[in-house]
């Protein structure tokens, strides 16, 4: 699924997108892989949380923004969404989308994909109340959505707020760059150094050969 | 689906609608209703930020989670045959790049 026609690099929304084709494992690839006549069997929404914007990223927004990218990808948008849409139009004069609606839409688009996933970033840089709205929101998603997964970023503190309003089983993996990772930044801002003039091969070596061996796992 | 539920809604709801008009049917009135209702389902625009994250990320970097044992478990559902839960937290400090794990 892509709603757009990206030529952007992603990782691991990319590789979902891509029906986990990237992650090189067969028995990943088996469990994931569907019905390859149907354009619907992986969908892939992703929120991106950021301080600057917690006025617009309220927690039905957030969870309006997710359903809008799975209606987005489907061939057409489904008539439970447009009679409800018509619907609010004549009892509420035009408000958006509330979410005992939202809640009760979502799980039947999503259950037109064979398996989904909701990617949120940086949950920490939501306020706190609509952090725990949303998470709240979102659990009842998933208990509609058996097939549907959920990612999620944030600082470690983060996790600990998942028992009260999300999940007490979620796992987790804690995000620290590789070495490899490091050298790999390091050469591709060397590659576009702005000012190539005062940059030496010697001087090159020697940052590559320094700041990973420094920096990783910090 | 979407015209026919449209065009009953377009009539039901639109004061300047007409008996022809599903004879005339005006594709713009459609692509106008659903920008519409997408608007109303919420006013964010989540995939132009995905698209300015990717845009500067260093390809293969953070590929190392698909090796990871929690990953390859939240991706199946299982791990020695027992159901595994359906959210996985990535963690980390600011600064280490999980935004651009997406």
């Amino acid at each position: 699924m892509r709603l757009t026609n990206s030529s952007v690099s992603s990782l691991i929304i990319d590789a979902l997108c891509d029906n986990t084709a990237r992650l090189n494992d067969s028995r990943v690839i088996e469990a994931s892989s569907g019905d390859e006549t149907s354009g619907l069997k992986v969908g892939v929404a992703c929120l991106y949380c950021d301080y600057h914007y917690q006025t617009q990223q309220v927690a039905t927004s957030m969870i309006g923004g997710l359903l809008k990218q799975f209606v987005i990808a489907l061939p057409e948008i489904p008539d439970e969404i447009v009679q409800a849409f018509y619907a609010s139009k004549e009892h509420l004069g035009g408000r958006g989308i509330r979410p005992p609606k939202i809640l009760e839409l979502f799980p039947q688009v999503l259950s037109r994909f064979r398996e989904t996933f909701i990617c949120i970033d940086a949950l920490d840089e939501l306020l706190l109340e609509q952090r725990a709205e949303l998470l709240r929101l979102l659990k009842q998603v998933l208990q509609k959505s058996p097939t549907t997964r959920m990612l999620l970023t944030g600082r470690p503190q983060i996790y600990n707020e998942l028992p009260k309003n999300l999940t007490r089983s979620a796992g987790m993996i804690v995000i620290q760059p590789s070495k490899e990772d490091i050298k790999a930044f390091i050469a591709a801002k060397l590659d576009n150094d702005p000012d190539p003039e005062v940059m030496t091969e010697q001087l090159k070596s020697e940052i590559m050969a320094y700041i990973p061996d420094h920096f990783s796992e910090m | 689906m979407f015209r026919a539920a449209f065009s009953d809604m377009f009539n039901k709801n639109s004061h300047n609608a007409t008996n022809s008009f599903n004879t005339t049917y005006n594709t713009y009135h459609v692509a106008e209703a659903q920008s519409r209702i997408l608007q109303w389902l919420s006013p964010l625009e989540p995939w132009d930020r995905h698209q300015d994250v990717a845009s500067t990320r260093v390809e293969g970097i953070g590929a190392w989670i698909f090796e990871k044992p929690e990953f390859k478990s939240w991706l199946r559902r299982k791990e020695d045959g027992e159901p595994v839960d359906a959210t996985l937290f990535c963690s980390g400090a600011p600064g280490a790049g999980k935004t651009y794990m997406w």
